[in-house]
């Protein structure tokens, strides 16, 4: 393997959080993938903390709850060091059989059951009289001895699968050699990545060897005492590779290699640095909302490329609608498309183009709100409409209806007044018009009633005018959110509430029932907002 | 990202029109209703005026007499129960307000005539308008004939021994028909009297209280003295002197009587007509001549006698009275002519004729009131017919009924004619509405010319 093969193809990343002492190697389930590795450090670090304090029985209690969180034998082997570190020799023998159970292909089982052989024999020994100063002398020295607890190490590969070997440095302090002889290293496991395993202090190699179209791999870590340690070694493929880095405007677009159909997983994510063979290859970068860059390029062998692909908006856009009041009735560029019901999602009208659009809503009892809305490129624009309740015109019709009937009585009186005027003039042409005829008392009557009556239309007609034309509520209001991404769920906008607006003149029993009710802000003193479109 | 914008609303639009449209139906249709003084307006100067009575006078217009007092003109009218003089002045703007009241009640010896007459006295070398409305019993039990006149003055005229013994003691209890006619129509100065329904007749000549008894030569009926008239002339040969016209409407006769300067009284014959003939009279220049004519009316005609002349020229009947039918150039009006509803059996039994130039062309129309008849769709509520003679006819011109008539108002029961300055107007009386009513404006009258009531 050359120089550039060798960097090239093991690149790894080696994590090592902290170190401490190990008594033994013995190996964790390969298969198990581990899903929370801080978790699993927190509970380890803790005990070993405790533990190096002097305080065993909590370590033991902070490890026996890292097992039952992540069931790692690792906790139980260390619990079982430190309940023998403080002398509960029963409970640190059944910690230790549960090791051997849960790890039965542990590295170090033998060293283990040995360990418990002998905890027996000194709690026998306990048993059956009173503990010598010589036994609490061998027994101080059997736990100097094995007083390290194990550490949780996690080797991974990329790609995963790659058989691996592990090698401990058991003596000497030389290197280990990749092709030659290691007298001072022994294979203590070997298992597929990825692995975790329970290792004691010490240094150790581990060794991938070369699977499917992948080159062979490996490195040296060191295990400290009470440590969860994170192996990762990327694995280069067998052939000569060229390095792409791919950047664009859009963080986390799709990267489609040599996939123009886009049938297969992403290859990555942007911003992406990954390693390419060298040659033709047909790139694609893809995100929602935006239309897909397509580039073809070559790369030469160990060639390092960057390559910045900027996606551009899709010229449609989405508009998603929510109301305050249920079945209200949307129209968009003076054509329905829909009604929000009360309970369901916002009703969302895609692929529109993207520009200004006129939208209009509607629903009994409220007042209707028009309003324009610039349907942004490629993205999903939220819309919460708060419909006001339409002023109450009770007393504008009575005063109407009452207007109207004066006016229709002082119509009647006017048009009598005038017969009688008429008839009373025709007399007096023909000179039979008396001095007191009663129809001059009649007709004087209807007049004043009639201009009485048509006073008070007038009047009442007034009244009902300004009572039909005044609006003392404010008008209802659009409020505009910012644009979101497609893949946004579609979830109803909250209101922002505003307390300065009165609201005296709404009517709660017009309200529409709905989690955003008019009323239920009226009644918190939060009123109507007064513009009709705003934006959040 | 969004355009802040205020939704223009189509249901604001609608109200803002709405209103509009109501506002602008309320003004417009507020502009004709003008005001309420228009009435006033229309009712000022009114064309008729109407009197009412004073309180405690009832059945004010039972019978009307006018006469010119000075630059004025009264009118009397009476009642069941009394009188009342109301002022006319000289043009049109009377007092509707009677300026006397005066009562005449039986249970106190006062027999109110049921027909009143003016006549001219002289108190003092003053000539003095008056009016004799009735016959009262002096302390020793003799009537006296009483007048009433301007400046609240009343005379008393004394009846003769002849006359006194047919009069009799005047009851309390039981009313004397008395009646009264005087002449000539606007300065009258003769006064002629009936009493009782049989041949108590005197008369007054020139301003005199010395009574002149009336003896008829004929067998009368009772109803003799029912109705009176005075000619202001005689149609037989004397140069001068008055004839006295008497009415025998249950007889159908009219009676003439000629009388001189020195009050003799002769007998001029008698006309015999239909049925109820002579129950209505009166005098006028009817026709455009120096002679003066009487009206008589039947129970469905009135007639116009232009040619008494040839009374002493005809033969009496048996009756010693010359038929209707012998008369020549006599005009006439059937009821079917008078143009109004009313049932011209009877027509004319209740009503009265008088004498007016309404339109001061000297030449006098004749007044038919008619009180039964129905005006303006009420029924008696009354009319008076202006009636002008033509030369082979008698011609209605116009009928005169208020503008507001009641049912009984029984207009026309009365009439006279009022002397203004210029023409006469009508005055009627309606007993039953217990009024009068004046009409100022006369179709005869030219257009301009009836003054401010009749433009």
């Amino acid at each position: 393997m050359s120089c550039i093969q060798r960097v090239l193809g093991l690149l790894f990343i080696v994590t090592l959080l902290l170190t401490g002492g190990s008594i033994s190697a013995n190996a964790a389930p390969s298969a198990k993938t581990v899903t929370n590795v801080d978790s699993i450090r927190r509970f380890m670090e803790k005990g070993q903390a405790l533990y190096l304090a002097g305080q065993h029985l909590r370590a033991a209690e902070v490890f026996d709850t890292g097992y039952e969180l992540h069931p790692y034998s690792a906790f139980l082997f260390n619990a079982g060091v430190a309940l023998e570190k403080a002398g509960k020799l029963s409970e640190a023998v059944e910690h230790f059989r549960k090791y051997l159970e849960v790890d039965p292909k542990a590295p170090d089982s033998d060293d283990v059951k040995r360990r418990i052989v002998r905890v027996e024999k000194t709690l026998e020994e306990e048993k059956k009289a009173a503990i010598t100063n010589e036994t609490v002398k061998k027994i101080d020295a059997a736990v100097a001895e094995m007083e390290n607890t194990k550490s949780l190490v996690i080797l991974e590969t990329e790609p995963a699968g790659a058989p691996m070997r592990i090698f401990r440095r058991t003596k000497g302090d030389s290197p280990f050699s990749e092709e030659g002889q290691n007298p001072d290293w022994t294979m203590i496991l070997e298992t597929q990545s990825p692995a975790n395993v329970s290792l004691d202090v010490g240094q150790y190699h581990v060794v991938m060897d070369k699977f499917a179209d992948n080159n062979r791999g490996d490195t040296n870590f060191e295990v400290l005492s009470g440590h969860v340690l994170q192996v990762k070694v990327n694995l280069s493929q067998g052939q000569f590779m060229a390095h792409l880095r791919i950047t664009s405007n859009v963080k986390r677009a799709k990267v489609y290699v040599d996939d123009e159909n886009r049938k297969k997983a992403p290859w990555g994510e942007t911003p992406l640095s990954e390693f390419l063979p060298a040659g033709d290859h047909v790139l694609i970068v893809a995100a929602t909302g935006y239309e897909p860059v397509k580039r073809k390029l070559t790369l030469a062998r160990a060639e390092q490329q960057e390559m910045r692909l900027d996606l551009t908006r899709q010229s449609v856009g989405k508009l998603r609608v929510t109301s305050n009041v249920s079945q209200t009735l949307i129209t968009l560029d003076g054509k329905p498309v829909g009604e929000f019901i009360d309970g369901k999602p916002p009703l969302e009208i895609a692929d529109l183009p993207a520009g200004k659009h006129f939208l209009r809503l509607s629903a009994k009892g409220r007042k209707p709100l028009e309003s324009e809305v610039d349907i942004p490129r490629g993205q999903a624009l939220p819309v919460a409409a708060h419909l006001v309740v339409l002023p109450p015109r009770g007393a504008a019709y009575t005063q109407a209806i009452l207007g109207g009937v004066l006016l229709g009585g002082g119509i009647y009186l006017g048009l009598e007044s005038n017969r009688l005027h008429d008839e009373l003039l025709r007399d007096r042409h023909q000179g039979t018009l008396t001095n007191d005829d009663p129809r001059a008392l009649r007709g004087k009557v209807y007049a004043i009633g009639a201009d009485i009556s048509l006073l008070g239309s007038l009047a009442l007609g007034g009244l009902a005018t300004y009572n039909f034309l005044s609006d003392p509520l404010p008008p209802s209001r659009l409020v505009v959110g910012k644009p979101v991404e497609f893949t946004t769920p579609n979830k109803p906008m909250l209101l922002k509430p505003e307390g300065e607006e009165k609201s005296a003149a709404a009517d709660c029993s017009n309200a529409a029932p709905g989690p955003r009710a008019p009323c239920g802000l009226r009644q918190l003193g939060l009123g109507y907002p007064r513009s009709s479109t705003e934006a959040l | 990202m969004f355009r802040n914008r205020t939704a223009p609303s189509r249901e604001r639009y609608l109200r803002k029109l709405t209103a509009s449209a109501y506002l602008t139906m309320l003004v417009g249709a507020s502009m004709p209703s003008c005001s309420w003084t228009r009435f006033d307006d229309a009712t000022d100067n009114s064309p008729v005026l109407i009197f009412k009575a004073s309180s405690g006078l009832n059945g004010l217009g039972t019978s009307v007499a006018a006469i010119r007092a000075g630059s004025t003109t009264m009118a009397l009218a009476t009642g069941s129960d009394g009188y009342a003089i109301y002022d006319f002045g000289s043009k049109n703007s009377p007092t509707t307000d009677a300026i006397t009241v005066g009562h005449c009640l039986l249970s106190d010896g006062c027999h109110l005539a049921k027909t009143v007459a003016p006549v001219q006295r002289d108190v003092n070398g003053v000539s003095m308008a008056c009016f004799a409305y009735s016959m009262t019993a002096q302390s020793d039990g003799t009537a006296n004939v009483h007048l009433t006149c301007e400046k609240n003055l009343e005379f008393a005229l004394a009846l003769d021994g002849v006359t006194q013994t047919a009069v009799g003691k005047l009851s309390t209890s039981t009313t004397v028909p008395l009646r009264f006619a005087s002449g000539p129509r606007i300065a009258p100065e003769r006064l002629l009297v009936s009493a009782r329904d049989k041949g108590t007749l005197w008369y007054y000549p020139n301003r005199t209280s010395a009574a002149v008894p009336i003896t008829p030569t004929l067998n009368v009926a009772e109803s003799f003295g029912a109705t009176l008239a005075i000619l202001d002339s005689r149609f037989d040969s004397a140069d001068s002197g008055t004839t006295l016209v008497v009415g025998e409407p249950k007889a159908g006769r009219v009676h003439f009587f000629a009388t001189d300067d020195t009050g003799a009284v002769t007998s001029q014959g008698c006309i015999a007509g239909p049925a109820g003939f002579g129950q209505m009279l009166a005098s006028g220049y009817y026709l455009a001549t120096d002679l003066q004519s009487i009206a008589v009316a039947s129970a469905s005609q009135v007639n116009v006698l232009p040619e008494l002349s040839q009374l002493g020229m005809l033969q009496p009947n048996t009756d010693g009275c010359i038929k209707l039918e012998q008369l020549t150039n006599t005009l006439s009006l059937a009821c079917k002519e008078f143009g109004i509803p009313v049932d011209c059996t009877n027509a004319l039994s209740l009503g009265a004729l008088a004498t007016a130039d309404l339109n001061g062309d000297q030449v006098d129309e004749l007044l038919v009131g008619i009180a039964t008849a129905t005006a303006v769709g009420v029924h008696a509520a009354g009319q008076v017919l202006t009636v002008t003679a033509e030369p082979t006819k008698l011609a209605v011109r116009e009928r005169l009924a208020p503008s507001s008539p009641e049912s009984g108002d029984r207009l026309g029961e009365s009439v006279v004619g009022i002397p203004l300055s210029r023409a006469e107007v009508v005055l009627a009386g309606a007993p039953g509405g217990n009024k009068l009513a004046a009409f100022y404006c006369s179709a005869l009258v030219p257009d301009g010319q009836g003054g401010k009531r009749c433009e």
